[in-house]
């Protein structure tokens, strides 16, 4: 362990609500994706077209498929790090890097037209130049050229994003997660995840594959029409605001979540306990009809729910109400018993 | 959903024959889209009918989409009305949908083309040489009229063959010294297609490594018909290139929905009466033959549809 790490270690076990230099900084409650608008937990087929503003009692979110927030630096800060210390987080089957350009080139034209300020593809004579201004950055490159990014494609644009980025492969009528680049994972692996196909992928999860959620998830996939983006809204609960929870980075972060959900500070959970939103988006792309599938973390904590009483309800409702087969699989065994109390105390 | 057409303008027309032209469609504005290698273009031909022809280019960045069509006297009018095209008009036309894209994990690409079938390899044959693939093309036809374009692409890997019977006596001896792992796409006459994979069958290659259907579900048109709405008392008219849920929204009678694409069951609605032609993803087979619900968004019917709304 580095002196760094130690440092930032104990002075997150001594005041929680300290920001670590891993964790993402709250989002506002006015532009964050409240995910039970709907109060619904059944697992379903729960996608819908991105980039339609959706109200929330708070504010709205939506017209945008990509994030750049108060957190950018930030996410793109920790994600390089965790790259750096373990590079197979980002792991691409030889056959896809058609499809990394392809997602670049996707990534860079919706980032330049969501935020013209920030960011710009130009097309030059020869090829292309990606400004950066965020992070000073600006590249010219040649499509197909590897030499003129100087590493992989997704490799590339994954550094920049605040997104968690998959490509998948329709093949032999099924899709193939053939590359990862994730660094954020909410309890799954993705170095494990690399070259299974969808159903592998969710052999874990309680019900869907008998109802044919799994089935109908991965037809809609591999059929959108090219070029157009669908969004769903997956979420969580979670102590604390550290973003990578992958399987792969068990021993950095159960230790303390689990001595945390051991003695819980009932002063300060309003803070310690947060909801997670992993707003995801996914399109065929253009080039290759490889499916882009991005998922960008965001939290807010549970005394920004108390503040918006019908989240605090719709919450309240979907914690009470969930199916038992669901109960350990959405961790409400765990969170329930400090989520309830604190909130109802506070409406 | 209905999206929205592309306005395409006759840039330059090449007549290859009596019988097949080529034109270069460039946009009336903006940029085109890029598309899957094998992709096809629906061209509007009468108001809301529509042909679709093969893209030959790569896909990337394209300046303009060429398309090369053959005249079907016999066909229901669109390759005549494509033929008489000028330079300078203005068609309309949907985003290039992919039917027949290569498999990108496949060790080699062996594309097999008969006729004017040659063009979606065409647009093959360029993409694998952009990516550096292996790959291999057998253009078989009595005039080979894209050959200068197969041959800029595919160099020395190109081979031609003058007819069905010469090419047949080369079919198995090419099964058969390609290596594990190579996929076959072959675009032609059906008969053609047919000889193709019984040969590909004997030679012992596994169906999925066989490329002719299309396999991507696209939401095709259908015929117009009129909806009635049994609570409301309202009559709407669908037309071909519009869904149920599409045109209750344009009449202003709005129903809940969500994905739009006939898989999530949100806009799942009560049939009072009606031919439904079941298009969607998410109803089970008994549900389908009670014909007392239906997904508006993509399902259709025959003649008058009555939805308790």
């Amino acid at each position: 362990m580095t002196a760094s790490e130690s440092e930032s270690e104990s002075e997150s076990e001594t005041r929680m609500n300290v920001l670590a230099d891993d964790e993402y900084e709250n989002s506002r409650i006015e532009d964050f994706p409240f995910p039970l608008e709907k109060a619904s937990i059944e697992p379903r087929v729960d996608v819908e077209p991105a980039l339609a503003p959706r109200s929330t009692a708070a504010g709205t979110w939506g017209g945008r498929a990509l994030l750049v927030n108060h957190n950018y630096e930030r996410c793109v800060r920790i994600r390089s790090r965790i790259l750096d210390r373990d590079p197979v987080r980002f792991t691409s089957l030889p056959h896809m890097l058609p499809a990394q350009w392809d997602a670049m080139l996707f990534l860079m034209r919706r980032l330049g037209s969501e935020y013209p300020d920030d960011f710009a593809l130009t097309r030059r004579a020869d090829g292309w130049l990606w400004t950066n201004r965020r992070l000073g950055l600006e590249r010219e490159f040649a499509f197909g050229d590897l030499s003129s990014l100087g590493m992989e494609p997704l490799e590339y644009i994954g550094r920049q994003v605040q997104e968690d980025l998959l490509l998948l492969d329709h093949r032999s009528a099924r899709l193939y997660v053939d590359t990862v680049l994730v660094t954020f994972s909410m309890g799954w692996s993705p170095t494990f995840v690399v070259g299974m196909n969808f159903h592998e992928v969710h052999g874990t999860v309680p019900r869907v594959m008998d109802d044919g959620t799994v089935d109908r998830s991965e037809r809609f996939l591999s059929t959108m029409p090219i070029g157009e983006l669908y969004r769903r809204n997956p979420w969580a609960f979670q102590i604390g605001g550290r973003l990578d929870r992958s399987k792969d980075a068990f021993p950095e972060w159960t230790p303390k979540a689990d001595a945390y959900l051991a003695d819980p500070r009932l002063d300060t959970v309003g803070t310690d306990v947060r909801m997670r939103s992993e707003l995801s988006h996914f399109v065929r792309l253009p080039l290759t009809g490889a499916v882009l599938y991005t998922i960008s973390v965001q939290s807010i904590s549970l005394e920004q729910i108390a503040s918006v009483p019908e989240w605090s309800a719709s919450s309240m409702r979907v914690i009470k109400e969930v199916p038992d087969d669901l109960v350990h699989h959405k961790g409400f065994h765990v969170y329930g018993p400090l989520v309830l109390p604190y909130l109802e105390r506070s409406s | 959903m209905t999206r929205e057409l592309m306005q395409l303008v006759v840039d330059g027309i090449v007549e290859h024959s009596a019988e097949v032209r080529t034109l270069a469609l460039v946009p009336a504005g903006g940029d085109l889209p890029g598309y899957v290698p094998g992709s096809n273009l629906p061209v509007e031909w009468r108001t809301g009918r529509f042909n679709s022809y093969s893209l030959t280019g790569d896909g990337f960045e394209p300046a303009a989409y060429t398309i090369s069509v053959r005249r079907q006297p016999d066909g229901d009018g669109g390759s005549l009305w494509m033929h008489q095209l000028r330079v300078g008009q203005t068609i309309r036309a949907r985003q290039p949908v992919s039917e027949f894209p290569p498999v990108w994990s496949a060790r080699r690409h062996l594309l097999l083309a008969g006729g004017i079938g040659v063009t979606p390899i065409v647009s093959h044959a360029r993409s694998h040489a952009r990516w550096n693939h292996d790959f291999e093309v057998h253009y078989v036809a009595r005039d080979h009229v894209l050959a200068a374009e197969l041959a800029a692409a595919a160099g020395d890997k190109l081979h031609l063959h003058g007819s069905r019977s010469d090419f047949a006596t080369t079919l198995t001896d090419l099964l058969v010294r390609q290596p594990v792992g190579t996929h076959l796409y072959v675009c032609g006459p059906e008969s053609m297609i047919d000889a193709v994979r019984e040969a590909a069958l004997a030679a012992c290659w596994p169906s999925t490594r066989v490329h002719s259907e299309p396999f991507a579900v696209t939401l095709a048109p259908g015929e117009p018909f009129t909806v009635r709405t049994s609570r409301s008392g309202r009559r709407v008219q669908v037309a071909p290139d519009e869904t149920v849920l599409s045109a209750l929204d344009a009449a202003g009678l709005s129903v809940r929905s969500q994905c739009r694409r006939g898989f999530c069951g949100e806009c799942l609605t009560g049939v009072v009466s009606g031919d439904v032609i079941h298009r969607d993803d998410y109803l089970e087979a008994a549900d389908r033959d009670a014909g007392e619900q239906m997904l508006i968004c993509v399902s259709r019917a025959r003649g008058e549809l009555v939805l308790d709304l």
